[in-house]
């Protein structure tokens, strides 16, 4: 019995690369970019269904711990555990931007990787001059004895196919004999163009985190006027605001007309609304929320030293859920806080009438006085005379400079294009061939190839058709 | 209006649980007059969920996507649209047995939600964006049930062996034909969300429970679509993507229910 001599198998290639190739091969795998899609998917998920700490907290430690105590209701033992592993603010974690950022890589090297690839295929003709090829084709069909020459039914096709709206492209070395033609040919090059939309869909994220600004608590009470900030000169001037309703009780709409300003010219009047933001150079005014202010004047040895609306916008720990206002009188060395009832129940503070405390600077615990405001009727502490004169409303905007929006909306464009062009209009190729046939005239063979179309059986039998037509056949 | 839209919505329920019925008959018997039964019954149940549609605009004033019960009717309606694409190209009634259920489950929802006429709140007043954000919404949905109808029937479909099915080839193809109808459309129903977000609420991205949803499914139908190109996913592991991608559309439709966020006004 004779024993088979043993044959060493030659090192496979893969086991000797580099570790450059080996981290380029691994963000190229298709595989790859699927795994870091689905763990992506998880993470999107668990940060969908676990609530996360409101982006206005996020900035003061102080809120955070206390929303996340607010959340040992709803999550029990394991609140600590998922805030200490960032689950509370998952798009800002660490997982999840590590994901992030590593598929970005993988879609940019994925690109560069294919690139040469693509675009050979896009500007090279694949001849194809063996019958055995249209044999195997997936779309085919064959005419035996046609009566034209190789070269006069090729010439025949080719018209056909051109009238169909088909590139034609002859072959040089086959006397005539054999045509290629295709349709969106460039189509291929729309996986570049929906693959660099997305990182530039990134790179105009990336542009509004670190060159955008927005302040969510712009607030102006009716009658009084702020600056803008983000940059600007403007002033903002609110003449007016309106809650109206419909008859049910739904919100119908809310409106605030403003005048803007720089310095003492008068630059634009217009009506805020929820959808009718008003743009003022590079920066946006979202009408967002509304509320109760009060305007209050205080005096000092019977001289008006501070007289305007306070909105009553805000909370603050030691005063509970109620709203709160505040206003500083630097010359006195004094901040004062006006606290509103938290509805009519409230005990505390009635209708009519705002609690007032004072602090001094620095010191946010411990009010040098306090007290409550009824309206119209003065109170006094040292030698300041303190006067709610009367209640209106504030109108709470949302003034925004995002030099990323556009950057983020050009990039959908290029996706949408690319991934219209790639699902849509993919790479149709159509071969003929045509051989002396040994009864006389020719043999002709066609085929035709668009993976995944589930139309072109159809576009490829017109194309038979036209040939057929062409042919007299 | 509102009431001929409720009775329209009563009308194609009966309708398409009778096209479902026919659709199972068909598939259990194969014979060509019940076939033509249920896709006359479907065309004439998605006849009936065309005129709600219409009907509830007209009574409304705008598109009717305010309120879950409209869109439960909406989102029936684009599943009936896709399927009926979908049948016509590949000529699948089979597929009717998988699909149908879920308008008929959909409207059966809808009937348990109120179903009064409503004014638009301020956030919703861009007749322009709720009209086509939510259209396309809409669409992509219900290509992504059709999707979902053909996944399960791709696993029933064990080595094409199941003779009351079609291959395993043609069903793929199917699915595949599903879910490029429905991808570009919830990539533009994202689009137009962030444009929508960026006029109303001055940022076109805020993680908002809704948003990361839609992007969470749009993610897992990008996966499908990668996959598909691999041999190695094609087929069972490709179609167990799609029935977590229609898992993670329906999460994403009743997501304002739950989740809360800038989206939780068009709840109930």
């Amino acid at each position: 019995m004779s024993v088979p001599e043993l044959v060493v198998a030659a090192p496979r290639p893969g086991l000797r690369l580099d570790p450059f190739t080996r981290v380029w091969r691994l963000f190229c795998s298709v595989k790859f970019a699927l795994a870091q899609i689905l763990v992506l998917v998880l993470l999107t998920f668990v940060g969908t269904a676990i609530s996360q700490v409101p982006p206005p907290m996020r900035s003061d430690p102080q809120l955070v711990e206390r929303w996340v105590a607010a959340m040992h209701s709803r999550y029990g033992v394991f609140t600590d555990a998922l805030y200490r592993a960032g689950v509370f603010d998952m798009f800002g974690s660490a997982p999840f931007r590590f994901v992030l950022g590593s598929l970005t890589v993988s879609v940019l090297v994925c690109t560069l990787n294919r690139a040469p690839a693509v675009w050979r295929a896009t500007n090279t003709i694949p001849f194809q001059r063996r019958t055995s090829y249209y044999e195997k084709a997936e779309d085919h069909a064959f005419s035996g004895g046609v009566a034209a020459t190789p070269a006069e039914a090729v010439a025949r096709i080719a018209e056909a196919w051109r009238a169909l709206g088909y590139r034609v492209v002859p072959d040089p070395t086959s006397s005539g004999a054999h045509v290629y033609a295709d349709r969106y040919r460039l189509a291929r090059l729309a996986t570049f163009v929906s693959h660099l939309g997305l990182i530039l869909m990134l790179g105009g994220g990336a542009t509004t985190m670190l060159f955008g600004e927005r302040n969510d608590g712009f607030v102006i009470p009716v009658g009084s006027t702020r600056a803008l900030g983000l940059g600007t000169p403007y002033t903002v001037h609110l003449d007016a605001f309106t809650d109206e309703y419909y008859l049910q009780g739904g919100a119908k709409d809310y409106r605030s007309e403003v005048v803007v300003s720089e310095g003492d010219r008068e630059i634009e009047r217009a009506t805020i609304r929820v959808n009718e933001p008003l743009v003022v150079g590079p920066v946006k005014i979202h009408q967002a929320y509304f509320g109760q202010a009060v305007v209050v004047e205080v005096k000092k040895n019977g001289q008006t030293i501070y007289q305007d609306s306070v909105p009553l916008a805000y909370q603050a720990m030691q005063y509970g859920f109620r709203p709160v206002g505040f206003f500083r009188l630097p010359t006195e060395g004094l901040n004062v806080d006006l606290v509103a009832a938290e509805d009519a129940a409230d005990p505390a503070v009635r209708a009519g009438q705002v609690a007032i405390f004072g602090y001094t600077p620095g010191d946010d615990s411990n009010p040098v006085f306090g007290g409550v405001l009824t309206q119209r009727q003065p109170a006094h502490w040292k030698d300041l005379e303190f006067t709610f004169v009367r209640e209106t409303q504030f109108s709470g905007f949302q003034a925004v400079r995002d030099p990323g929006a556009p950057i983020f909306f050009i990039a959908a464009g290029l996706i949408l294009v690319g991934v219209l062009g790639v699902f849509y209009f993919p790479h149709r190729r159509l071969w003929a061939l045509a051989q002396p046939s040994v009864e006389g005239g020719s043999d002709v063979w066609l085929a035709g190839v668009c993976p995944r179309n589930a139309n072109f059986p159809a576009e490829f039998r017109a194309a038979v058709d036209a040939a057929a037509k062409a042919l007299e056949v | 209006m509102g009431q001929l839209s409720n009775y329209l919505v009563v009308s194609a329920l009966i309708t398409l649980v009778g096209a479902f019925l026919f659709y199972v008959a068909f598939t259990i018997t194969k014979r060509k007059d019940v076939g033509q039964y249920a896709s006359l019954a479907g065309y004439l149940g998605y006849a009936f969920l065309t005129a709600t549609v219409i009907t509830r605009w007209i009574a409304d004033g705008h598109a009717p996507y305010s309120n879950q019960y409209e869109f439960a009717v909406a989102f029936s309606w684009g599943i009936m649209t896709a399927f009926i694409y979908v049948e016509r190209q590949f000529r699948s009634r089979a597929l009717g047995a998988f699909v149908v259920p879920v308008p008929v489950g959909l409207l059966l929802y809808a009937r348990s939600l109120p179903d009064q006429v409503q004014p638009l709140i301020p956030a919703l007043q861009n007749n322009l964006l709720l009209t086509v954000h939510v259209a396309m919404a809409v669409i992509a949905y219900g290509s992504f049930a059709v999707a979902c109808g053909g996944a399960v029937m791709y696993l029933i479909q064990r080595d094409d062996k199941v003779r009351w099915l079609p291959f395993r080839q043609d069903i793929d193809l199917l699915c595949y034909r599903a879910v490029i109808l429905g991808f570009p459309c919830m990539f533009l129903v994202l689009v137009l969300g962030a444009a929508w977000g960026n006029i109303a609420w001055g940022r076109y991205w805020g993680f908002d429970p809704k948003e990361t949803a839609a992007l969470t499914t749009w993610l897992i139908y990008a996966g499908y679509l990668h996959a598909h190109s691999l041999k190695s996913w094609r087929g069972t592991r490709s179609s167990v993507l799609l029935l977590v991608g229609f898992g993670a559309t329906l999460f994403t439709y009743y997501g304002n229910l739950f989740l809360g966020g800038l989206h939780a006004y068009s709840g109930l």
